[in-house]
């Protein structure tokens, strides 16, 4: 899977948490563009985690800010192996 | 050792071979000396709700002893202070203990994140780090980056990973445990990030608590078993689950903060399958999980071994619970099991606890009366019809070992009915702050009364809780200082300091909604509009929540004669404001 296919899916896994995602791409911050707060951060990454099938820790995340830091992260992890 | 062995891993027992002693020791090492010559424990929980490490009393007196042994290698003078990051991990409990037979003072660190803040969790690492004069610090191997970056600009002994301690050479010195007028522990209080203050817990302090809580407030036998997903940095996490259950020679079951935000239903899983007696949460907690269950998962759960429910450390509204236990009714959770309870880190950690097996105590009072005069009518629920009425619950009686007074600001008693601040003396009350002389005297007085800051009244030897801590903004079970956002707020240009007050309030749906007036020169709508946004950005990514924001002219706040801003003068007139324009909770939405 490539980046921008990674942020694609994710920007549609938001959908069920914020009102509207027309304006989201790879430069939205997750907490201040999206405007998620911490609990619903930490039910987002539920979603991702099973979704991508990976656990993420906290060191990557503490450097994720926005979808297509996230989208970075997750192609490390799974080493861009086709999902 | 676990993960070593060939044979599958085992879930601690119910305690079967050791007669039942609730917390009556001197000490925390002599509590686990007792504990290790049984077969209970703390079982670890991963991600995906399997069993991932054991580690039961035995194991821990022996492991923890060991360490001891290395870490006295490193020449540091008894008292010596000893940070944990506290991950939901065995590595917590060991070098907790290890601390304690040393003769080294643990505290624990927070092992919490926020996505992108990572400059934050180091800045607030370092200062605790700071302000609790650590010489040693450990971290498990996920949060290693952050202390290794966080111990930079700090003089430390030694910081490292469990593995960087172990691999220490082990010494004969010989170990002097921490005696029962030593501090056993320092507890960060959830108060400010920046000027955080670390509670001086004594031995005697503690005990004392645990067996008030194990003897009085939750009678606990040898059929309990308790489970829990709190922080161990937080004084219900650490004292409740982790020093209770070793005081007491019960088993615990654990899952990470983590996990229960990541998969709330995966505590309800580990109550029903380990067949859990005693678990608390603050109320976000159940509503969290009340959340995320479908009407279908209640054939999964069986919750009738759940008898203690307690739920405390904020602000209790009974609608959620309700909620809780009403989605939850056909997989056997009993509503009666809630127990409403009162604490606080100042105190180890309970204050009251209402009688087991009743449930949640809610009271109608008059709500002109009680604005008024602070005078408690009680409304019957024929005369209370949510207009003319406020709701709160009845946190039980407190803990025989405390005095409790209500009083009011000169200091006077006040009588039962009349709300005032919360005052309480006794043996589980902290010593002081540590090395904090100014903020200790605010809170404690030369008699050892401790002002708790939080306001209620009291009937006979129960407390009911109006108003915690003054100021302090609660969102899903945080307490955030109002200082530190407007702190954040002055470090933007066009913000002067002094010139920002937060605060929250609660909505007509009764959740806590946060404002922020800030008083800018600004007229130009553009940039009043981008100064908005950038500020709102701001605090999401340091405290990740919404913020309404209220730009307003200056000289706009209220000021006392001694010209400090007044934040509950601010509160009333941003109240105000929000009545003229409309009726509150649509203008915030819109905003936030």
């Amino acid at each position: 899977m490539t980046h921008s296919k990674i942020v694609t899916r994710l920007i549609e896994l938001l959908e069920n948490l914020v009102s509207s995602v027309e304006d989201f791409d790879a430069e939205t911050g997750l907490v201040g563009d999206a405007g998620l707060e911490s609990i619903q951060v930490i039910e987002y990454l539920c979603e991702v985690e099973d979704d991508f099938d990976i656990v993420i820790d906290e060191e990557a995340l503490s450097y994720v800010n926005t979808v297509g830091d996230l989208a970075e992260t997750i192609l490390k992890i799974t080493d861009g192996k086709v999902l | 050792m676990n993960k070593n062995n060939q044979i599958p891993m085992q879930v601690t027992p119910l305690n079967s071979a050791l007669p039942l002693k609730n917390a009556s020791f001197n000490t925390l090492t002599e509590a686990l000396e007792y504990a290790a010559q049984g077969d209970t424990g703390y079982n670890f929980y991963d991600g995906r709700g399997d069993l991932s490490s054991v580690l039961s009393y035995k194991e821990l007196r022996l492991e923890a002893r060991l360490l001891a042994g290395k870490l006295l290698g490193l020449g540091c003078r008894r008292g010596t202070r000893v940070a944990i990051v506290a991950e939901t991990d065995p590595m917590f409990h060991r070098f907790f203990f290890a601390c304690q037979y040393a003769g080294y003072i643990p505290v624990a660190l927070p092992a919490g994140f926020q996505i992108g803040a990572r400059k934050a969790y180091v800045e607030q690492l370092e200062r605790m780090l700071d302000s609790c004069g650590a010489d040693l610090a450990v971290a498990p191997e996920s949060h290693i980056g952050f202390l290794k970056q966080a111990v930079e600009r700090l003089n430390l002994v030694k910081a490292g990973t469990p593995d960087e301690f172990d691999s220490l050479r082990k010494t004969d010195i010989s170990m002097q445990p921490l005696d029962e007028d030593d501090i056993a522990y320092l507890q960060y209080t959830s108060g400010s990030t920046r000027f955080p203050r670390g509670v001086e817990i004594s031995q005697n302090a503690v005990m004392t608590n645990l067996r008030d809580i194990a003897v009085h407030g939750l009678k606990i036998s040898e059929r309990d078993r308790m489970v829990s997903w709190l922080p161990l940095y937080h004084d219900m996490g650490l004292v409740a689950f982790v020093l209770l259950p070793l005081g007491s020679q019960l088993s615990a079951d654990y899952l990470s903060p983590r996990t229960f935000g990541m998969r709330p239903r995966l505590w309800l899983k580990l109550i029903s399958q380990n067949r859990g007696t005693i678990s608390s949460s603050p109320p976000f907690g159940y509503a969290l999980c009340a959340k995320r269950l479908r009407l279908t998962d209640q054939d999964r759960y069986d919750l009738s071994s759940w008898r203690v429910a307690c739920v405390g450390a904020e602000r209790i509204h009974p609608e959620p619970l309700r909620q809780f236990a009403h989605v939850l009714k056909a997989a056997n959770f009993d509503a009666e099991a809630f127990v409403a309870c009162y604490g606080m880190a100042e105190c180890a950690l309970a204050i009251s606890f209402e009688d087991l097996d009743v449930g949640i105590t809610s009271i109608q009072v008059d709500k002109d009366s009680m604005s008024r005069e602070g005078l408690v009518k009680p409304l019957n629920d024929n005369e209370a019809n949510g207009l003319n009425s406020l709701t709160f619950v009845d946190c039980g009686k407190i803990l025989p070992s405390f005095e409790m007074a209500i009083r009011d600001d000169s200091g006077a008693d006040l009588p039962d009915y009349q709300c005032g601040r919360i005052c309480l003396r006794g043996p589980s009350v902290m010593t002081g702050y540590f090395q904090n002389p100014t903020a200790t005297d605010e809170a404690l007085s030369k008699e050892g009364w401790l002002d708790t800051g939080d306001i209620g009244y009291r009937v006979g030897d129960n407390v009911i809780v109006t108003a915690r801590r003054k100021d302090v903004i609660i969102v899903n079970g945080r307490n955030i200082w109002p200082h530190d956002l407007e702190y954040l707020a002055e470090t933007l240009p066009g913000v002067r300091f002094g010139n920002v007050s937060a605060f929250s309030f609660a909505d007509d749906a009764g959740s806590d909604q946060v404002v922020m007036v800030v008083e800018s020169r600004e007229s130009n709508p553009a940039k009043v509009r981008s100064l908005i946004n950038e500020l709102s950005a701001l605090i999401s990514k340091n405290f990740g929540m919404a913020c309404h924001i209220d730009l307003v002219p200056p000289r706009t706040l209220p000021r006392t004669s001694s010209g400090k801003l007044s934040r509950s003068k601010a509160k009333q007139d941003f109240l105000a404001r929000l009545e003229v324009i409309d009726n509150g909770t649509q203008v915030i939405s819109a905003n936030a």
